[in-house]
């Protein structure tokens, strides 16, 4: 009797389940079979990607970047511990990956490797396995590069055009342990078990409701960008100094045009007063500001990561009509507390996450 | 689903579990409900979205590193196009595309040729093109000007969100904009989406699944 569901979605008829009507064993199956699959897939899209024109997340040091990215990102499940990592790339070296759950952090390298040029690029996928997830709901990615060959003899950096990030949806069956997401579970259960007439019990419609909770409220992420910290491209071999890539290195004046994303909040996520979440880290901050994010104010008051909790937009955006669900626009909304500065020297936003269910 | 079931779009009132306990007749409107709720997730909330905002490299123009809007001169040539990343659901058929972008127009002989060029792929299990894309182009879907006023100033081009079924084989040559299809094959795959332009460069892109009843 195990926890099984087909590979392609197979929902019950809604149709058949009338007053004074039977009770369909396969109706209950499908319902049940259906509800295994959503927990495997619901949550698994982009929880971040990120793309880089040349010679911009590009190393030619072969000594690590740091935290050139930083990257927050929810958890979505218990269950769901395989990152996966697609990457396009040119070079030799790796990726590394710090993954802190708050408590404690692993870090992994990514082996990369390619010959030709920097505009030669090809994509690869990697999995992160049995990523410990910790208590907060939540993880800290810092992402950098190290180049394998130096300067001399051969000049070789590794370039990362594009990056993402998603967990692995789960495979069937699912395992036999509930999941677990903060307060909330899912209990995996095994359609054979009701694939005949028999009673059905009242544990059974109480493990469904639940687990139909949990999903509803299993987070997705609507934004997420993160500016380019230190890294080194080139060399100057006549001053023998290493160059820089300069690039956006986080939320400034015009950012609520530049890079605002499009995503779906389905009816109904009102009425159960659902939040977004929106996490945010912060540099060179001296002194309180506010900046405004999906319409709400928020007041930065330290460096590093804060965290908020805000009400969800109340109205669709200009594609919602085309696309024929609410759709809402994410990220910074005014300019209001963002970076103006050239040198960055005053506080700057360089990462921002928002999600919800 | 059956032919006359109707997709739920939106999330279920919460059930009391004072509906479903031992000895009381189950209702058929709390499995009903049960079922619209499973539905709705399984079919609608299950989709997935992918944004992502363009890093330049600035070296050049003055070595501002704070500012997005600092955008660069050159357009996306066919050496270095853009690849947007993106997972799929197994349910999903097409993917529609915002793409945020911005004139690099400097003389008015040029707008004939700015135009943007999207196709798709898989890299499982190896990189193969599964939707030969689409065009936008100038003076139809993407308006651009000759003035080099550029700055601060970005568009939406959009590829709208019919879905379809493409001609038996899929297209042979690039259409007008539409949605990207992925054949049934490769459902619930990673995606790359190839991005090139002429005349005209980007700061971001969304990919949105589309709801397919």
């Amino acid at each position: 009797m195990s926890n099984t569901f087909p590979s392609s979605l197979d929902l019950p008829n809604q149709d058949s389940a009338v007053t004074g009507g039977q009770i369909f064993e396969t109706d209950i199956k499908k319902l049940i079979e259906s509800l295994n699959w959503a927990h495997a897939n619901t949550g698994t899209g982009s929880l971040y990607c990120g793309t880089f024109r040349l010679e911009t997340f590009q190393t030619i040091k072969t000594t690590p970047s740091g935290d050139t990215l930083r990257i927050r990102i929810p958890t979505i499940s218990s269950h769901h511990v395989s990152l996966k990592v697609l990457v396009a790339y040119a070079g030799k070296g790796t990726l590394d990956v710090d993954i802190d759950n708050g408590g404690s952090t692993v870090t992994h390298n990514i082996t990369l490797a390619t010959s030709g040029s920097a505009t030669n690029v090809i994509f690869s996928e990697f999995n992160i396995n049995s990523v410990s997830l910790g208590p907060n709901g939540y993880l800290t990615l810092n992402v950098g590069l190290t180049a394998v060959t130096s300067v001399s003899p051969a000049f070789t950096s590794l370039r990362v055009n594009s990056l993402l990030f998603y967990w692995a949806p789960l495979t069937s069956p699912l395992p036999t342990t509930q999941a677990q997401l903060g307060s909330d579970y899912f209990t995996p259960l095994a359609p054979a078990r009701y694939d005949a007439d028999m009673a059905l019990p009242s544990f059974l419609g109480h493990t469904i409701i639940d687990n139909i909770n949990t999903l509803r409220k299993r987070p997705r992420v609507y934004y997420n960008f993160c500016g380019l910290g230190e890294i080194f491209n080139d060399f100057d071999p006549s001053t023998a100094q290493y160059l820089r890539s300069y690039s956006f290195a986080g939320l400034s004046v015009n950012s609520p045009s530049s890079t605002k994303s499009h995503d779906y909040i389905f009816q109904g996520a009102q009425d159960f007063d659902d939040k977004l979440q929106v996490h945010l880290y912060v540099e060179n901050y001296t002194s309180n500001f506010d900046i405004k994010v999906c319409g709400h104010t928020l007041t930065i008051t330290q460096n590093g990561w804060s965290n908020f909790e805000i009400d969800l937009p109340l109205s669709p955006d200009d594609y919602a009509d085309s696309l024929g669900l609410p759709s809402y626009v994410f990220g910074p909304s005014s300019s209001l507390g963002l970076n103006r500065d050239s040198s960055i020297s005053s506080a700057i936003i360089t990462s921002l996450a928002i999600w919800g269910p | 689903m059956g032919a006359l079931m109707t997709l739920v779009k939106s999330y279920q009132p919460s059930i009391s579990k004072n509906t479903v306990k031992t000895g009381v007749p189950v209702s058929a409107g709390i499995l009903n409900q049960m079922m619209a709720g499973t539905s709705m997730i399984s079919k609608v909330k299950v989709l997935n979205r992918t944004h992502t905002s363009i890093l330049y490299n600035y070296i050049g123009i003055g070595g501002s590193v704070a500012r997005a809007d600092l955008i660069p001169l050159t357009f996306t040539s066919s050496t270095d196009p853009f690849y947007i990343m993106v997972p799929t659901s197994p349910e999903a058929s097409h993917l529609a595309l915002i793409i945020r972008y911005y004139n690099t127009v400097i003389t008015p002989s040029s707008i004939p040729t700015a135009d943007i060029s999207v196709e798709a792929y898989v890299i499982d299990p190896s990189f193969t093109q599964i939707d030969v894309g689409f065009n936008f182009e100038s003076g139809g879907q993407i308006q651009v000007d000759g003035s080099g006023n550029y700055a601060f100033s970005t568009t939406d081009a959009y590829t709208g969100a019919d879905t379809f079924e493409p001609p038996s084989g899929g297209y042979t040559t690039q259409t007008t904009p539409r949605p990207i299809y992925i054949p049934s094959a490769h459902r619930g795959k990673s995606i790359v989406i190839k991005i090139e332009s002429s005349e005209v460069a980007f700061v971001g892109f969304d990919v949105l699944e589309l709801l397919v009843s």
